[in-house]
C-alpha cells in the first residue's frame, strides 16, 4: 500500500503538467495511474493514456551495440555482417531522425556493452543481435517507461538492481559512476517517460544488409538501416501510421508504417528517408524552439529551425451518426495541390483500467473509454487540405498495430467505416459528397474540424478480403450490384448514391495499384452464367483508378442523389443491375516484380455454406463477354444512403 | 509485399492465381492466413479469465489465462496460459511499464480464436500468439464492457455478433485448418 500511496502524493505535487494540452495520438502510449481515481471494475483505477517520450534531460539518449556477435551470422550462408559496420549504420538511421530540423531528438551510438543475454529492463539502452529462443519478430523496440508520475531523488533506484539510478549531482542524463548504465537527475518526470530502450534485431532468421549493393528480393534478407530508421522512430516513442501510398504516383509510405517490402528494394531504399507524417510527429513531441533556456535541447541553435515556424494543427472530432465517438480511426490531412497524403493521426484519446492486482491494463466500458474525443494532426502550415478519415481496420493497419487508443477502437468494433472526407462547416451524416471537396486553409491552428461519418452502408456480393489474384492484363472485373438491394435502403424518400470500392493491392510496395478504370455500368444477368453489361456509357467512369495497397480503393461519385433516382428509376425500369467494373490496363507494373495489380477475393467455402451467388464476372476479350466466376467472389462494394 | 517465389510466377490470363496478403514489418513477419495455420500448435476459441503481469528476469511479461470453449486444431482443455511480452508492474516504488509496439493485450472475459504456438523455454505449457498479435481474432469483449456500452452490444445482439463473427472465421479457416501441413 505504501507504493500506491507514493503515487497519489506525486500526483498532488505535480498538477501542473495534467493542465498541459493534450496531444495527438501518432505516438506510442501508455498509462498513467497518477490520479488513482477508482475505475467502474473493482480493484481498478482509471488510466489515461499518455504519450511515450523521452525527457529533455535524456537527450541526446545514448545507446550501446551489444558485442556479443561479431560479426553476426548469415542464415542463409552468405558473408556475415561485421558489427563495425552494423554499428555504422546504426548511427546512420539515428541521424534519419537526429538531423530533422524541427525536432530536437538525439540518438547516439556511444560505445558497446557485452551482454550475451537478451536485452532488460537496466537503464542501459541496448543495439543487440542476440534474441530469445522463439523471438517472433524481425525487429522489436521495447521501451520501459513511467506509469505515473514520479520525484526521483538522489540514489534511488528505478530498475531494482541495487545501484543508484538517480544523482543529485547531474542535469543532464549520464553514466556518471562509469558503471555502464544511465543515471537521472533528480526531480520530477511525468508518467510516460520513457526510462529504457532497447532494440533487439533476428539474426537468427533474418540477413540484415548494409548499402544499395546488397540489396535483393530475398524474403527473409533486409535492409539494416531501413529495418533501423523504423525502429528507432519507435525508440523515441513514434508510432506506426497507416499511410502506405504516399499518393496516386508515388507508392512508398511513411517510414514508420508497419510493412516493409523485403522483396521490392526500391520500397528498402525508400524506407531509409523519412515521410512528413514521421518528420511531424517526430517534431511534435521534441519541438525545436520550444525552449528559451540554452541548455535545453529545444533551444534554437543554428541549424535548428522552429516547429512553431514549420508547423500547426488541425483538429476536431470524428463521431458517427449518431453522435457517438470514433475512438481509434486513422484521421488525415491530404495536400490539394499534390493529393499528397501528409500526415495522419489516431482519433480520440483511450483510457483503460489498471487491475492493480494484477498489474494489468483492461477495457472499460465505452463511455469511460476517451478522455479526449479529438484527433489533432500536426501539419505543415500555408497549405491547403482535404481532411479525411478511414478506418483501422487491418486494410491496410489495424488499431491493435497502432497504439492502446487504437486497440480500444478496434476491441469496440468502431473501424467498420468507409473512408470518407470533411466536407466543411455543412458537414453532417447526410453529406451529398464524401469525396475529397473542402479545401481546409491552413495559416494557423484549425480546430472543430468535426467529421460526422455518413448514415450509409456497402452493398457487396463478398465478405471479407481473403486473398488477392492478379488481375488479367487488359482484363475487366466485374460485380452486380441488384437493384433490389439498393431499394433496401430507400426509407421513402429515395437512396444517395455515393461511391463504389474495390480491394486492390500492389506486389511491389513502390508501385501504386494501377488500373485503366472503374466503371459504374449497367447490364443484365443472362442467367446462363454470363452477364451483358454496357461499357459504351456507363454512368460513372474514373480513369485512370488507382486503387490503395492492401485497401478498399475507393471512387466517390458526385450527383449522389440523381444518380439514385436513376437507378431506381430508369435502370429499374429496363429490369437491368447496377455493375462496378475495374478494368486492368494492358502492361504490367514496372516494378521489380513486374506483376499487374491484384484485387481482393473473397474465397467460397461450400463447408460453411457459402455458395456462388453468380455476382462476379470476368472478361478477357475486351469487354465483348463476361463469365461468372465459379470458385470466389470478388468483394466490390456499392456504397448508398438513404435520403433523410 | 513479401511474397514467397512458389506462388510469385505470373500465370495465363485466365488463371488466377490466389496470393494471400502477406508482408514482412518492420517489427514482425506479417503471415498469411496459411502461415498462421500452419505454424499454430493449438487454435482454439476462448475466453480470457485472469491476466498477470511478472517478471522473467528483467523482462516484464503477462500471463493469461484462457479457458477453453472450442478446439479448432491441436489438444487441448479446460485452461490454457497465453504469454505476452510486456507488462505492468505498479507494486514499486516507481510504477513501469514495458511497451512493445505491436504486442497483444486481452481484456477480462473477452473472447477470442487464437493460434497459439507452445513456447519451449520460457513458460513450460504455455504459448504465445502466432505472429505475435497476428493469431488473435476477438469476437466478444464481454459482458462487462458490452453491457455498459450501448444496447447494440449487449444480450442477443452480442450473442448473434458473436456468433456471425464465429461463422466467418470458420469460413476464412476451416479448410486451411484441414489441410494445415499438407504442404
Amino acid at each position: 500500500m505504501k507504493n500506491l500511496v507514493r503515487v497519489s502524493l506525486c500526483a498532488a505535487a505535480l498538477l501542473a503538467a495534467l493542465t498541459l494540452p493534450l496531444s495527438a495520438s501518432g505516438n506510442l502510449e501508455t498509462y498513467n495511474i497518477s490520479a488513482f481515481q477508482p475505475g467502474p471494475v473493482p480493484g481498478t483505477v482509471l488510466a489515461p493514456l499518455v504519450d511515450i517520450k523521452w525527457d529533455s534531460r535524456c537527450i541526446s539518449v545514448p545507446y550501446a551495440v551489444n558485442d556479443v556477435l561479431d560479426p553476426i551470422p548469415n542464415v542463409l550462408g552468405g558473408p556475415p555482417l561485421d558489427l563495425a559496420t552494423a554499428t555504422a549504420a546504426f548511427q546512420e538511421a539515428f541521424d534519419v531522425w537526429n538531423d530533422i530540423p524541427t525536432s530536437y531528438i538525439d540518438m547516439q551510438v556511444v560505445g558497446n556493452i557485452t551482454n550475451p543475454n537478451p536485452r532488460g529492463f537496466d537503464m542501459v539502452n541496448e543495439l543487440t543481435f542476440v534474441t530469445p529462443p522463439g523471438f517472433p519478430a524481425i525487429a522489436s523496440s521495447p521501451s520501459t517507461s513511467l506509469i505515473a508520475d514520479s520525484v526521483f531523488v538522489d540514489g534511488d533506484d528505478i530498475d531494482g538492481d541495487g545501484d543508484s539510478d538517480v544523482s543529485a549531482t547531474l542535469t543532464t542524463c549520464a553514466d556518471v559512476d562509469g558503471d555502464g548504465d544511465i543515471e537521472f537527475p533528480e526531480g520530477f518526470y511525468p508518467a510516460g517517460t520513457i526510462l529504457d530502450n532497447d532494440v533487439e534485431f533476428s539474426a537468427t532468421t533474418f540477413v540484415f544488409t548494409v548499402g544499395d549493393a546488397a540489396l535483393n528480393t530475398i524474403p527473409n534478407s533486409l535492409d539494416l538501416i531501413t529495418v533501423a530508421v523504423h525502429e528507432f522512430g519507435h525508440s523515441h516513442g513514434v508510432a506506426h501510421t497507416a499511410i502506405n501510398q504516399i499518393s496516386d504516383t508515388e507508392g512508398r509510405g511513411s517510414a514508420m508504417f508497419p510493412t516493409i517490402d523485403t522483396s521490392d528494394p526500391v520500397d528498402q531504399i525508400n524506407g531509409r528517408s523519412l515521410h512528413v507524417d514521421d518528420i511531424a510527429y517526430s517534431s511534435l513531441y521534441y519541438p525545436e524552439g520550444s525552449s528559451s533556456d540554452p541548455s535545453h535541447p529545444g533551444y534554437l541553435n543554428p541549424g535548428d529551425v522552429a516547429f512553431d515556424s514549420v508547423y500547426t494543427t488541425i483538429s476536431g472530432s470524428v463521431t458517427d451518426p449518431f453522435g457517438s465517438v470514433i475512438i481509434g480511426g486513422s484521421a488525415f490531412a491530404e495536400n490539394t495541390e499534390t493529393g499528397e497524403v501528409v500526415v495522419s493521426a489516431v482519433t480520440a484519446r483511450g483510457q483503460l483500467g489498471f487491475d492493480l492486482f494484477a498489474g494489468t491494463p483492461i477495457l472499460l466500458p465505452l463511455s469511460d473509454s476517451f478522455i479526449d474525443d479529438r484527433y489533432v494532426i500536426p501539419v505543415p502550415k500555408g497549405k491547403r487540405y482535404f481532411v479525411g478519415v478511414e478506418a483501422l481496420d487491418s486494410e491496410p493497419v489495424g488499431g491493435n498495430q497502432v497504439n492502446f487508443t487504437g486497440i480500444i477502437g478496434s476491441l469496440y468494433g468502431l473501424q467498420i467505416f468507409d473512408e470518407e472526407y470533411w466536407a466543411g462547416p455543412s458537414e453532417s451524416f447526410s453529406d451529398n459528397f464524401t469525396g475529397p471537396n473542402y479545401k481546409l486553409v491552413v495559416n494557423r491552428a484549425r480546430s472543430n474540424v468535426n467529421i460526422v461519418l455518413d448514415f450509409n452502408a456497402a452493398i457487396t456480393p463478398a465478405g471479407g478480403v481473403d486473398a488477392f489474384a492478379f488481375a488479367p492484363l487488359g482484363g475487366y472485373l466485374a460485380v452486380r450490384i441488384p437493384i433490389s438491394e439498393i431499394e433496401a435502403f430507400d426509407f421513402g424518400n429515395g437512396v444517395k448514391i455515393q461511391g463504389m470500392t474495390f480491394p486492390t493491392t500492389s506486389f511491389d510496395a513502390s508501385s501504386v495499384p494501377a488500373f485503366d478504370a472503374a466503371y459504374l455500368a449497367v447490364g443484365v444477368d443472362n442467367e446462363d452464367g454470363t452477364a451483358s453489361i454496357d461499357l459504351n456509357v456507363p454512368f460513372r467512369t474514373e480513369a485512370p483508378f488507382i486503387g490503395q495497397p492492401s485497401d478498399q480503393g475507393p471512387v466517390f461519385f458526385r450527383s449522389s442523389a440523381s444518380l439514385g433516382r436513376q437507378a431506381l428509376g430508369k435502370v429499374k425500369r429496363r429490369g437491368q443491375d447496377f455493375f462496378l467494373v475495374l478494368k486492368a490496363g494492358p502492361n504490367p507494373l514496372p516494378g521489380v516484380n513486374g506483376f499487374p495489380p491484384a484485387v481482393g477475393v473473397d474465397v467460397i467455402d461450400p463447408a460453411a455454406g457459402e455458395i456462388n451467388v453468380r455476382r462476379s464476372f470476368i472478361s478477357t476479350d475486351g469487354g465483348v463477354t463476361f463469365n461468372t466466376l465459379g470458385s470466389f467472389n470478388r468483394p466490390f462494394r456499392l456504397v448508398v444512403a438513404p435520403i433523410l | 509485399m513479401l511474397t514467397r517465389n512458389s506462388v510469385k510466377t505470373p500465370l495465363g490470363l485466365l488463371t488466377v492465381a490466389l496470393l494471400m496478403a502477406a508482408g514482412a514489418s518492420a517489427s514482425t513477419l506479417q503471415l498469411t492466413d496459411r502461415q498462421m495455420v500452419d505454424a499454430s500448435d493449438l487454435v482454439i476459441v476462448g475466453e480470457c479469465l485472469e491476466m498477470k503481469s511478472e517478471w522473467v528476469g528483467r523482462n516484464l511479461m503477462t500471463r493469461y489465462t484462457f479457458k477453453v470453449d472450442e478446439v479448432w486444431a491441436g489438444q487441448a482443455a479446460g485452461l490454457v496460459e497465453v504469454v505476452v511480452p510486456g507488462g505492468a508492474d505498479a507494486n514499486r516504488k516507481f510504477p513501469v511499464a514495458t511497451v512493445w509496439p505491436g504486442a497483444p493485450i486481452f481484456s477480462p472475459n473477452e473472447r477470442a480464436l487464437l493460434m497459439l504456438d507452445q513456447l519451449p523455454l520460457l513458460y513450460e505449457g504455455a504459448y504465445s500468439v502466432v505472429g505475435f498479435n497476428q493469431g488473435r481474432f476477438t469476437v466478444a469483449i464481454g459482458p462487462l464492457t458490452a453491457a455498459k456500452s450501448s444496447a447494440s452490444t449487449s444480450g442477443p445482439a452480442l450473442q448473434r455478433r458473436e456468433s456471425a463473427e464465429l461463422d466467418r472465421l470458420h469460413a476464412r479457416f476451416d479448410q486451411l485448418i484441414a489441410t494445415k501441413g499438407d504442404r
